[in-house]
């Protein structure tokens, strides 16, 4: 559907369903339903939803735009509604930093937009790759760099991700799934956007996702409160998808951990809210021992968290895999091992995560009177439980939907035979026979376990446990792991690596900037005197630069 | 005859109010609406009625004597007036009762004077009257500036006055070397004969009348004055200040320029003289606590960025350009009269007091004026910056595009401040009465906004329409001169 | 018979996994001039452990969590061909590859995590810190030298790079099985990077809560555990096996060398082995996978 406007016949407007437009407005779809699912649970205003709607529809504004300037519309549009969105909760600090960062992605996707209609004349994306072949060499650079500091702002790319921890931390809980699983996606979508349509843009995307993945990773590691942590680890994951949009056939291995991603930040978000909302504690360190109090919360988190790690056999392995392989078939080997690196160093985050919230021992007394969470938590964790459960057994279940994106984009379809494997050049992977098996072999375990017909009983004193022949009391602080990782930070490489050094250099800039605000405020000052001489200062250079 | 209706009404009225401030104790503000209403119903009526691109040439003793040309663009510039001004007057109407201006009649007689002279400056088409109405202008400005006639008031008042006097020396200057070089005062008389002057009397011509109205188009480095002047006028004062009065000496400048010099020769030098203004006044901006000259600095940007977006001299950036001007005139007054809502309970400006107001309905209709302001899309302040940046882009000047980028992301950052402070979750102490007048003014000034940012369309025809007629020359000169 | 042959290679592989711990504890007690415990002792104490009756279980992920360990080794084990030749003992290999084989190395050891963190053992808890805080360098050189090798073969199927080999990987590629061994040593929790469990001096590590029935289902594992891992390195690096014979030589020459290597070194710190294997074998790892892969 194309129409024109301003009643200005330069400027053709276009909206298209695609199928790679149809994937993330089902993305959408799924996110908002889960997110409203719970909404019944805190008592919100009016206001929350109005706004709430107006960014769904600025999300399919951005999905079903084809042209740039609607979809910059739609990104401007989402920005300032999640403004609003997030000054329900966020300090004012956290809301400013937002902004700002969000005014500076939009504006540069702005200019980088209008450098694209220059040489063509056209906003449409069939025009793109064109218009980008008219530019001259720098001005490629110059387009390349302002779109993609739009699209790293939104996605929370190392360096650029100063403001998305704090607005992920203070953000409602009921907006945090969303922020996570939907609005970093609209990053992402620019980025296949960009990469399918204009540049690929290899080497800035790979050194970018690969720090990101390791810097993200680490500092994940190093995070008490549950919302930062999985905040990093929404910047990490984004980031091995950015790694692997930098090589030829990464585009379905990005959509496939694209999806995976959306399902597993909807289901960690919603069950850390679950949690929030039961116990009202963010932090780590003031939770412990939940399990028995919230089981069913406690296996979702464990299949989030399996999902998220990449283990088999869930969704997480399958996504993974498409990811590595597609790097292996590039030759970026050593890129395949940072990203491997990284995925192996997101163990530890994953299991603090865990054991921090429903391991160990509870730290305060009144998380004992706890019960489970309400079933407005649950069902959407149902839901998206079974969705990662489901690809994980069936990981070629998706591959017929990608493909059909991906002869969209002209790119090399994915091998698909039947939907129980994924198959690459390099090797197979059965997501049915290693579920089946996992299952069988733990199943015939236990069952021979049973057989041997233990006695153990639940210790009725919570202290009775194995303490150096002493034995605990109330006041041995025992829910200890939950800084784990905090050690380190002694190794000198990864001290280097989680340095807060985007902190230092934003501080450092607003600083500067403040400083030379104040200079330039002394020409307003009100001293008469000093302006008329400086009025005159300039015409006289002026006048010896119009003589010339 | 009805061009000189615009001019001769408000003046007439002006000088009437003495007498009809007798009538009755409120029989001032409501004759005031009547007579703005009329003005603007008689604008309206002429654009339904002429859908050519000349509406009216008045000519009274021709080629020495007054006159005036009411063209597609003079009367876009006049609606715009006349629209504010009766919106103006309805809003002194309604807040009339809490914060009555001592001395109405006097200030009725300034505010009309203020009013004709800015529709004179745009109408006329004699570079002698546009001295008059710009000192008229001037006059009546530096008094309504001090009009309050506190400390700061009388300040602003004073310097007002006197960078007013220098900038009329050099209009003058110029007006008296066309006049020896030219022999005629006519504006197209003189477009057709200032290519043939020698190079150096151009230059010098160009720079006095680029330096007189430099001071009046808040240039760089012409601009020191605003500041002070918007912090001592009320706030009332300054939204005409920024709606009206500087928009009326934008348009005349670019007007004489594009008939002087259709050529473009100082082109590049505007457009970047436009883009280090924006950048400075919105640096200088970013640390301002107080709330008027926030906001002046914000004019002063915005000022700027039309004066960017006129000298492109080509269609489509003039469209820009008058969508700019809309849009910020509109923002701008709504932003002020927020201010002037404010102002009634107390005379503190300071940022802070936007965390004690309790008022939500202000606060959103703010939101509303700033993103409009800050060029969000579904905002006409949108429309505006993107057909600028766009034409910019397509004319190849990417230094200036990153340039206005900047500067806007700059102001970005302190309007952004300012909501942060206006969403400051804490307990609100100050109540705002708004009465239901008044919200309804922002209520219609907001929607306007909104309106015009969605169906742009709505519009753009006619601001095309505008900008074509403003550009071309030549049929301005055969308008007036005949063939 | 796909059963059959699944049952056949954990008999092996937990016959065979039992006799080398034996083995492994004569061996170091030689070096240390003891007699150290006959052969089959640590089978005999499994075998006894599984028959004692324990009094305290942690509730029902304390209770999973050896199963899942168990199954975590099996499955492993069955990942892993035992011969890259003929058709038999390939177990699933064929429905899996050699980094769905990485990440299972790491499955049992999240079950064992999650039973630690249930049962609220802090010195529990602290082996498990330690344990994946090394985790990630330990691997990192290991990555390395597979992904090199998966480049060099062509193929990321355990069968495949087993075959591929005319010469012997650990001698073609000498640079990666140097990096891999390192690792190898810290996966078989050997000095100079056995921290995690710091067996004998440190009441501390995994283990700290497991008793009875439990502590026999983690003994039975580890037995099985591995002789899977030593399986995948005979396959990677020493030219793969066709028979009992040359793997059981191969793998034990393997073993041999790794304990040898245990005993000789003391023990790193945490950061200590983190930072060391940072930084010597990636470095050795990253030359030898552009040495490799050059062309």
């Amino acid at each position: 559907m194309e129409f024109s406007l301003y009643g200005l016949s330069d400027i053709v407007l276009s909206l298209k369903v695609t199928a790679l437009a149809n994937f993330f407005a089902l993305l959408i779809v799924l996110s908002t339903l889960t997110v409203l699912f719970i909404a019944p649970n805190y008592r919100l205003k009016r206001s929350f939803y109005l706004l709430f709607t107006l960014l769904v529809a600025s999300l399919f504004l951005i999905v079903y735009a084809h042209d740039y300037l609607l979809f910059f519309i739609g990104w401007e549009v989402m920005s300032i509604s999640t403004y609003f969105l997030l000054s329900f909760t966020l300090s004012k600090e956290a809301l400013h930093k937002y902004i700002l960062f969000a005014m500076a992605s939009a504006l540069s996707l702005f200019v980088a937009i209008l450098l694209l209609y220059s040489t063509q004349h056209s906003f449409l994306y069939e025009d793109a790759k064109q218009s980008y072949l008219a530019m001259s060499d720098g001005v490629q650079q110059l387009f390349t760099l302002f779109m993609l500091i739009a699209i790293f702002i939104k996605l929370g790319t190392i360096g650029f991700h100063y403001w998305l921890v704090d607005a992920y931390e203070e953000s409602h809980n009921l907006f945090t799934p969303f922020l996570s699983a939907m609005l970093s996606k609209m990053g992402l979508y620019a980025l296949i956007l960009f990469v399918a349509n204009i540049t690929q843009a290899t080497y800035v995307l790979a050194v970018m996702g690969l720090l990101t993945t390791i810097i993200a990773t680490f500092k994940a590691i190093e995070q008490e409160s549950i919302k930062r942590l999985l905040a990093y680890s929404s910047i990490a994951q984004l980031g091995y998808i950015v790694t692997v949009l930098s090589v030829a056939d990464g585009m379905g291995g990005a959509l496939y951990h694209a999806l995976i991603h959306t399902l597993v930040k909807l289901l960690l978000f919603i069950n850390i809210a679950g949690v929030i909302y039961v116990t009202q504690k963010e932090k780590l360190s003031d939770l412990g021992g939940l399990i028995y109090k919230l089981p069913q919360s406690f296996v979702f988190l464990l299949i989030g968290i399996i999902v998220l790690a990449g283990m088999p056999p869930l969704g997480g392995f399958a996504s993974k895999f498409m990811i590595y392989t597609a790097l292996l078939d590039a030759k970026y080997l050593l890129l395949l091992a940072g990203v491997m690196f990284s995925s192996a160093s997101a163990f530890i985050y994953v299991y603090k995560l865990i054991y921090g919230i429903y391991l160990g021992h509870p730290t305060h007394k009144n998380l004992e009177e706890v019960k489970e969470v309400p079933w407005t938590f649950l069902a959407p964790q149902y839901l998206l439980a079974s969705l990662l459960v489901i690809i994980g057994t069936f990981p070629g279940l998706v591959i017929p939907y990608i493909n059909r994106i991906l002869g969209e984009l002209n790119l090399t379809l994915l091998s698909f035979e039947t939907i129980q494997t994924l198959i690459t050049s390099y090797a197979q992977y059965n997501g049915f026979v290693v579920m089946g098996a996992f299952g069988g072999i733990f199943v015939l375990v236990l069952m021979m376990f049973m057989l041997l017909r233990s006695k153990a009983k639940k210790p009725k004193n919570r202290f009775d446990i194995a303490y150096c022949a002493e034995e605990p009391n109330e006041a041995t602080h025992l829910h200890y792991g939950y800084s784990m990782g905090q050690e380190l930070k002694r190794v000198g490489l990864i001290h280097l690596i989680a340095k807060n050094s985007s902190k230092y250099f934003y501080d450092f800039l607003a600083k500067q900037m403040q400083y030379f605000s104040e200079v330039v405020r002394k020409i307003y000052s009100g001293n008469l005197l000093l302006n008329f001489n400086i009025a005159v200062l300039f015409l006289i250079i002026l006048l010896l630069w119009s003589l010339k | 005859m009805s061009s000189t209706l615009f001019i001769a009404l408000p003046l007439l009225f002006g000088f009437a109010t003495p007498l009809l401030s007798r009538l009755g104790k409120n029989a001032l503000a409501y004759t005031s609406v009547l007579m703005q209403l009329s003005l603007l119903g008689l604008a309206l009526s002429l654009l339904l009625a002429h859908s050519s691109t000349t509406v009216e040439l008045i000519s009274i003793a021709a080629p020495l004597g007054i006159s005036f040309v009411l063209s597609t663009a003079s009367l876009l510039m006049v609606l715009l007036f006349t629209l504010l001004m009766t919106l103006f007057s309805l809003y002194y109407l309604f807040q009339r009762r809490a914060n009555a201006y001592a001395n109405e009649s006097k200030f009725f007689t300034l505010l009309n004077m203020l009013l004709a002279a800015s529709i004179g400056l745009v109408l006329s088409s004699d570079i002698f009257n546009i001295y008059v109405f710009f000192e008229i202008a001037g006059i009546s400005a530096y008094i309504l500036s001090a009009y309050s006639k506190t400390a700061l008031a009388l300040e602003s008042g004073l310097k007002y006055l006197l960078t007013g006097a220098v900038a009329s020396i050099f209009l003058l200057f110029a007006i008296v070397l066309i006049y020896l070089h030219v022999g005629s005062l006519n504006l197209a008389v003189i477009a057709e004969q200032f290519q043939l002057l020698p190079y150096n009397v151009k230059l010098l011509i160009s720079l006095l009348l680029l330096i007189g109205f430099g001071f009046k188009v808040e240039v760089f480095p012409l601009n020191f004055w605003v500041t002070d002047v918007y912090q001592g006028s009320t706030s009332l004062v300054n939204a005409l200040f920024s709606g009206i009065v500087v928009k009326a000496y934008l348009f005349v400048f670019f007007h004489i320029l594009y008939l002087f010099l259709p050529q473009g020769e100082f082109t590049l030098f505007l457009l970047y003289l436009g883009g280090v203004s924006m950048l400075v006044a919105e640096v200088a901006g970013l640390r301002q606590t107080n709330l008027k000259r926030l906001f002046a600095y914000s004019s002063l940007g915005q000022v700027a960025l039309i004066f960017v977006a006129f000298a492109m001299q080509n269609i489509q950036a003039v469209q820009a350009a008058f969508f700019i001007v809309i849009a910020h005139s509109l923002a701008k007054f709504m932003l002020f009269l927020a201010l002037a809502s404010l102002e009634k309970t107390e005379q503190n400006m300071h940022i802070d007091r936007l965390k004690q107001i309790d008022s939500p309905f202000l606060m959103v209709m703010m939101f509303l004026a700033m993103l409009s302001l800050l060029g969000i899309p579904l905002f006409v302040g949108f429309v505006g910056k993107f057909l600028l940046l766009k034409s910019l882009a397509v004319e190849g000047m990417l230094t200036l595009l990153v340039m206005v980028v900047v500067a806007s992301f700059i102001e970005a950052i302190y309007y952004f401040k300012l909501m942060g402070y206006m969403l400051h979750k804490g307990t609100r102490s100050e109540k705002v009465e708004v009465s239901l007048g008044e919200k309804m003014i922002f209520v219609s000034l907001g929607l306007s906004l909104l309106l015009l940012g969605v169906f742009p369309m709505s519009i753009a025809g006619f601001l095309q329409n505008a900008a074509e007629v403003l550009l071309d020359q030549t049929a301005y000169i055969t308008l007036l001169v005949g063939g | 018979m796909i059963l059959f042959d699944l049952l056949f290679m954990l008999l092996v592989a937990y016959i065979t996994g039992f006799l080398y711990y034996g083995l492994y504890r004569n061996i170091t007690a030689r070096f240390q001039r003891r007699l150290g415990p006959p052969v089959w002792q640590s089978f005999l104490d499994s075998i006894k452990f599984f028959s004692k009756e324990e009094s305290i279980s942690h509730g029902w992920m304390f209770y999973l969590g050896p199963v899942i360990m168990m199954s975590g080794a099996i499955m492993t084990l069955f990942f892993i061909p035992l011969f890259h030749t003929g058709e038999s003992f390939k177990g699933l290999s064929s429905y899996g590859n050699l980094f769905l084989v990485l990440y299972l190395l790491v499955l049992g050891a999240l079950g064992n995590a999650l039973a630690v963190g249930a049962s609220g053992n802090p010195f529990g808890v602290m082996g498990v810190t330690r344990g994946l805080s090394r985790l990630f360098a330990l691997e990192l050189p290991f990555y390395i030298s597979v992904i090199a090798l998966i480049s060099v073969s062509g193929s990321a199927d355990i069968v495949c790079i087993a075959a591929s080999q005319t010469e012997w990987n650990a001698f073609a590629y000498p640079l990666l099985f140097i990096a891999a061994l390192f690792s190898f040593v810290g996966m078989m929790g050997q000095a100079p990077f056995d921290v995690v469990g710091a067996p004998v001096e440190v009441y501390s590590g995994p283990a700290s809560e497991f008793s009875g029935k439990f502590l026999a289902l983690l003994m039975s594992q580890s037995a099985i555990f591995t002789f899977a891992k030593l399986v995948l390195m005979v396959h990677l690096f020493l030219g793969g096996a066709s028979g009992f014979v040359e793997l059981l030589a191969k793998s034990f020459g393997l073993f041999l060398f790794v304990i040898a290597f245990g005993a000789m070194y003391g023990r790193f710190k945490t950061p200590q082995s983190i930072d060391f294997l940072l930084k010597v074998p990636t470095s050795i790892a990253i030359v030898g996978l552009i040495l490799a892969t050059w062309s």
